[in-house]
C-alpha cells in the first residue's frame, strides 16, 4: 500500500489538472458564446434609397425626377405651342406631382429601422420593407407625370381639345416607335435560334405590331424578351402561317419562354 | 583501377541511376511546366457542341433558301462538317496568340464558306437570293440592335418619334452596335451596346446629354467567345432536326 501511495498521488494530480484545465476551459467557451454579439446587419438610409432607385439616393432620383420634367415639358412642345402661362402651370403640376412622390417616399422610408440592425431582425423587416417599396419603385420608373398624374389631368385642363389630342397622337406615335423597336429585338431573337427569309421577318414584325397593342415603355431591368413574348402569344393563330411544320414548333418553344418569367 | 579503387562498381552503378533518374525527373518538370505555361496562355475556343449547333442552324437555312436535291445537300453537309473542324483547329491556333475579340466569328466564317458552296452548287439566281438573305438576316441584327439602344437611351432623355429615328440611324453606325454579341444584347440592360460617351454626346441634345450623364450606364463587355460558349434562355433552343449527341466531340 506504501509502494503504491507516489503512483496514486500522481494519478490523483494529473486526473485533478485536467479536470481543473476542462472545466477552465468549458467555462471559457460558454462565456465567450455569451459574450459573442448577435451579428449585425448595417443598412443605411441610402441603402434604402439605392434599393427603391435603382442604384440612386433619393436626392439624385429627385434631380433626375426634376430633370425629366424638363424633358416632358419639351416633348410637349416639340408636338404643340405652349404659352407661357401654359408652360408655367404645367411645370407647377409636374413639381407637385415629384413632391407628392417623394413626401410618400419619405413616409414610408420613416416607417423603418436603419442604421446597425441585428441579423434576425433585419431579415424579418427587409422583405416587408421591399413589398412595401415595390409600388413606389414602379412608379418612379414608370414616371412621375404619366396618365392619372396631376401633370397629365392639367394639360386635359389648359390645352384645347385638338391641342391636347396633338399630344396624344404624338405619345401614341412615340410608343408605337419604341414598340417597334422591341419587337424588331425579339424577332432578332427567334433569328438568332430559328434564321428568317426576309419575308418571313418583315410578316412577323408587320403581324405583331398590327394586331396587338403596344406595351407601356419597357423597364429594361428585366429580360426585354419576358416583356414582348406575351404579345406574341396573343397571335399566335395569325403567326402559325408564315411558318413550315418543321418551324412552327421552334416557334412555339420561343413563345413559351414566356413562362419563365412567372418563374 | 585507381578509381575502382576508391569507388566500388556497385556503388557507381547505383551513383548512375540516380543521376539519371534525377536528369529524367528534371527534364519532365521542364516540360510539364512548359506545357502548363501554353495551357495558361490559351483562352476558351468555341465548344465544338455550339459549333455543330451552329452548323444545324445555318444548313437549315441553306436547305429552306436553296431547297437543295437530296445528294446536294448531303454533299454540302459533308463538306461543312470538314469545314468546322478546320475552324476549330484554327481557333486552336489563335487561342495561342490572340486576344478573342479579334478573332472572327463562327457565324460569319460558316456563312462566308457556305456562299461559297452555293456558288459552286446552285444556279447563280439561287445562290444570289441565298447571298441576299444572308446580307438581311445581318442588317436585321443590325437594325435590332440599334432599335434596342434607341429605346434605352429614350427610356433616360425622352424622344420625339422624329429623334428617334435619327438616332437609330446613326446607332446603327457605330462599332459598338455592329459589333454587338447578340442576341444576349437584347437580354438585360447591361449587355445593350451602349454607345462611348463621345458618340452620345454626337447624337443628342445638350439638355438631353446632360440627362443621359445623371445616370450610370454598366456596359458588360465580355470576348464574345464567353457568351457563345454559354447557355442563355435560348440555349434549348434547337434547329429544326438537330440532335445534341453527348460530349460527342471535345475541343
Amino acid at each position: 500500500m506504501r509502494i503504491l501511495t507516489p503512483f496514486v498521488t500522481t494519478e490523483f494530480r494529473t486526473f485533478t489538472g485536467l479536470l481543473i484545465v476542462l472545466l477552465y476551459a468549458a467555462s471559457n467557451a460558454e462565456a465567450q458564446d455569451a459574450a459573442r454579439p448577435a451579428r449585425v446587419i448595417n443598412y443605411s438610409g441610402e441603402n434604402f434609397d439605392r434599393l427603391c432607385f435603382r442604384n440612386m439616393v433619393a436626392t439624385s432620383a429627385r434631380a433626375k425626377a426634376d430633370r425629366m420634367l424638363q424633358a416632358k415639358t419639351a416633348l410637349t412642345e416639340s408636338s404643340i405651342e405652349l404659352n407661357n402661362e401654359q408652360r408655367a402651370k404645367l411645370v407647377l403640376a409636374g413639381e407637385i406631382d415629384i413632391q407628392r412622390f417623394f413626401a410618400e417616399f419619405e413616409e414610408l422610408k420613416s416607417q423603418w429601422k436603419f442604421g446597425s440592425i441585428p441579423q434576425d431582425v433585419f431579415s424579418a423587416q427587409f422583405p416587408k420593407m421591399r413589398t412595401a417599396a415595390l409600388p413606389l419603385m414602379e412608379r418612379y420608373q414608370k414616371g412621375l407625370h404619366a396618365e392619372g398624374s396631376l401633370y397629365h389631368k392639367t394639360k386635359m385642363t389648359i390645352l384645347t381639345p385638338s391641342d391636347f389630342e396633338t399630344t396624344e397622337e404624338f405619345n401614341r406615335k412615340r410608343r408605337l416607335t419604341l414598340y417597334r423597336n422591341l419587337v424588331r429585338a425579339t424577332v432578332a431573337s427567334l433569328d438568332s435560334r430559328l434564321p428568317l427569309t426576309i419575308q418571313q421577318r418583315e410578316a412577323m414584325i408587320k403581324t405583331i405590331v398590327e394586331n396587338t397593342e403596344p406595351m407601356e415603355p419597357h423597364d429594361y431591368n428585366e429580360p426585354m424578351l419576358f416583356a414582348t413574348l406575351p404579345k406574341l402569344k396573343e397571335v399566335e393563330n395569325k403567326l402559325r402561317p408564315i411558318f413550315s411544320d418543321d418551324e412552327w414548333p421552334i416557334v412555339k418553344q420561343f413563345i413559351a419562354l414566356a413562362e419563365l418569367r412567372k418563374r | 583501377m585507381k578509381y575502382r579503387l576508391l569507388i566500388p562498381p556497385a556503388l557507381s552503378l547505383r551513383l548512375t541511376t540516380v543521376a539519371v533518374i534525377c536528369l529524367v525527373a528534371i527534364n519532365l518538370c521542364y516540360r510539364c511546366n512548359a506545357q502548363v505555361r501554353v495551357a495558361r496562355g490559351r483562352v476558351a475556343i468555341p465548344l465544338a457542341a455550339k459549333m455543330d449547333e451552329l452548323a444545324g442552324r445555318e444548313l437549315f437555312f441553306l436547305k429552306k433558301v436553296c431547297k437543295p436535291t437530296e445528294s446536294e445537300y448531303q454533299k454540302i453537309t459533308e463538306a461543312t462538317t470538314d469545314h468546322i473542324d478546320q475552324i476549330q483547329q484554327m481557333y486552336l491556333d489563335l487561342s495561342k496568340t490572340k486576344d478573342p475579340n479579334a478573332w472572327p466569328r463562327p457565324q460569319q466564317l460558316l456563312t462566308e464558306y457556305l456562299q461559297t458552296l452555293a456558288d459552286e452548287t446552285f444556279k447563280p439566281t439561287i445562290a444570289k437570293a441565298y447571298r441576299q438573305e444572308l446580307a438581311a438576316r445581318a442588317d436585321a441584327n443590325i437594325t435590332a440592335a440599334a432599335s434596342i439602344v434607341t429605346n434605352l437611351i429614350d427610356s433616360q432623355v425622352l424622344l420625339s418619334p422624329t429623334e428617334m429615328e435619327t438616332v437609330a440611324t446613326r446607332v446603327e453606325q457605330f462599332e459598338t452596335t455592329r459589333k454587338a454579341t447578340l442576341p444576349v444584347a437584347f437580354f438585360y440592360r447591361h449587355m445593350i451596346p451602349v454607345p462611348s460617351p463621345e458618340n452620345m454626346s454626337d447624337i443628342l441634345s445638350e439638355r438631353q446629354n446632360a440627362l443621359w450623364k445623371t445616370q450610370k450606364h454598366p456596359n458588360y463587355n465580355q470576348p464574345w467567345v464567353n457568351y457563345f460558349n454559354s447557355n442563355d434562355f435560348l440555349s434549348t433552343i434547337l434547329p429544326p432536326g438537330f440532335k445534341q449527341l453527348p460530349e460527342e466531340k471535345k475541343n
